[in-house]
């Protein structure tokens, strides 16, 4: 179950760091 | 026990029950780590924008390749990083998160391909620029990595070949996707960049190589001679060891240490294991062995007086770093060995908190350490209760698989109160969190480690 939690923790790092990605894609092509 | 004594409490969110303050920290400088390089790239001049699909597949690339960069980091054994999460969980977040990259990194091709399908071209590797080649060999390192890691048990992968391909392809893939950064040169577009880029991934492969020659050459400062191999119930052997010439090694009971035999440590060839002696002895310790894989078989062939190294100790997986009034250890076969150290530790201690041993074992023969726990139960505030999956005819106590109905049919009227240890095999430890879980006990109370993460 900890484990569980530790995926978890790694999905919403990795959702983070592609929703930066996101943000500086946007200012790189302009918006 | 009254039956509303089950009513589960209020189950915590887990980002708040798995993660304190400290932890919360460390993660953000993760991912600050993983992501200020890529904001480096838009310091200075930068290159002129393009479509969003196209600075999206590249800022996912350079989002990805730091993660992997990172993940020589995650296993370097740094005590105050692992402190607020043990050991086992941050193995299991390089597991997960080398995924996450992996995504990033397949994401980077295909979206450049969905953007312009010429690109296919890049694929065929006699026509193609040395910078894709590079990419294409860097993520095909990266899927082997992950395959030969998810699969190694069922390929048969030794742990010790494993390990060294392992290190290998981590170098090959960090260093070709950073030949292909540098081959490309769109965004590391001044001299200060192109270095970032070859500074910041080597500085972090180069904790693989301070863990391949700085630490094991301390470790040889510091050697121990194996004392005697002793044989234990259930296929298992305690292998005592001495310090040599030195202050040997303090430790917490219920931690462990990577453990060489053999004249040197530069091998690598080291394997986790807990130490099953009091804490109270720290030039004689000893680690309880069961016979499972190709280095734990050959225990008992090591004659006393061979040389070992021990780097040590780690894991948090103690009564010392969780204080309670009173435990519940449950354990599966060989997990015994770090709750026997925290055992014999109470015992050296006349620590009479009270605690209840779950023992599951196959059989009755089987149970390794069976006469002393029943010592320590007239020395301890200890019960004993042996659990057997394949009893022999005659047996009455609990029997058959391990089910949480079981677990929670023995545990005593201040469950609430205890702290838990739980070490044995993955599934068992699944059954055990799960029903623990269900019985409302506190997620901060259970403790478990793990080492079959590969």
């Amino acid at each position: 179950m900890r484990q569980r939690y530790s995926t978890t923790v790694a999905v919403l790092v990795g959702l983070l760091i592609v929703a930066l990605s996101v943000v500086f894609a946007l200012l790189q092509s302009g918006w | 026990m009254g039956s509303d004594e089950y009513r589960p409490k209020r189950v915590p969110a887990p980002w708040r029950s798995a993660l304190n303050a400290q932890g919360v920290a460390w993660l953000l400088v993760y991912v600050c780590l993983v992501l200020l390089p890529l904001a480096l790239l838009l310091v200075g001049p930068v290159p002129p924008g393009r479509e969003f699909l196209r600075e999206l597949s590249v800022a996912l690339a350079f989002a990805g390749t730091a993660i992997l960069a990172l993940q020589f980091a995650l296993t370097a054994r740094f005590r105050r990083i692992k402190a607020p999460y043990g050991i086992d969980l941050v193995y299991h977040f390089h597991r997960e998160i080398s995924y996450v990259a992996l995504t990033l990194l397949v994401a980077h091709p295909v979206l450049l391909f969905v953007l312009s399908p010429r690109l296919l071209a890049l694929l065929n590797p006699l026509t193609a620029p040395w910078r894709a080649r590079f990419a294409v060999v860097a993520l095909l390192a990266l899927i082997a990595i992950v395959l030969t890691s998810v699969l190694r048990r069922r390929l048969h992968i030794k742990y010790e070949a494993w390990r060294h391909v392992h290190g290998i392809l981590a170098v090959v893939a960090v260093a070709l996707a950073v030949a292909h950064i540098e081959g490309v040169g769109h965004y590391v577009n001044t001299p200060w960049k192109r270095l970032l880029w070859i500074a910041y991934p080597s500085l972090w492969g180069g904790l693989l190589l301070y863990l391949s020659l700085v630490r094991p050459w301390r470790l040889t400062r510091r050697p121990w001679v194996v004392s005697e191999v002793k044989p234990e119930r259930g296929a298992a052997h305690t292998m005592v060891l001495e310090a040599q010439g030195h202050s040997g090694m303090s430790f917490l009971p219920g931690q462990f240490a990577w453990l060489t035999v053999g004249e040197s440590p530069f091998l690598r060839h080291e394997h986790p294991f807990s130490f099953s002696s009091s804490a109270g002895g720290r030039k004689r310790v000893s680690f309880t062995i069961k016979e499972v894989g190709d280095f734990t078989s050959r225990v008992k062939e090591i004659p006393p007086g061979a040389k070992v190294f021990l780097d040590g100790a780690y894991g948090y997986f103690s009564i010392d770093r969780h204080e309670a009034p009173g435990y519940v250890f449950v354990a599966g076969g060989i997990g015994i060995t770090p709750l026997m150290g925290m055992l014999r530790t109470m015992a050296d201690r006349d620590d009479r908190r009270p605690v209840l041993l779950i023992d599951v074992n196959r059989e009755w023969e089987s149970i390794t350490f069976r006469e002393e726990l029943a010592e320590l139960e007239q020395r301890l505030e200890l019960t004993v209760v042996h659990v057997l999956t394949r009893p022999a005819p005659g047996w009455t106590g609990p029997s058959g698989r391990f089910r949480a109905d079981m677990l929670c049919g023995l545990l005593p009227d201040d469950m609430l109160e205890r702290d838990y240890f739980i070490c044995g095999p993955g599934p068992l430890m699944d059954v055990v969190e799960r029903a623990l879980h269900g019985a409302g006990v506190h997620f901060r109370q259970v403790h478990s480690e793990r080492f079959d993460l590969v």
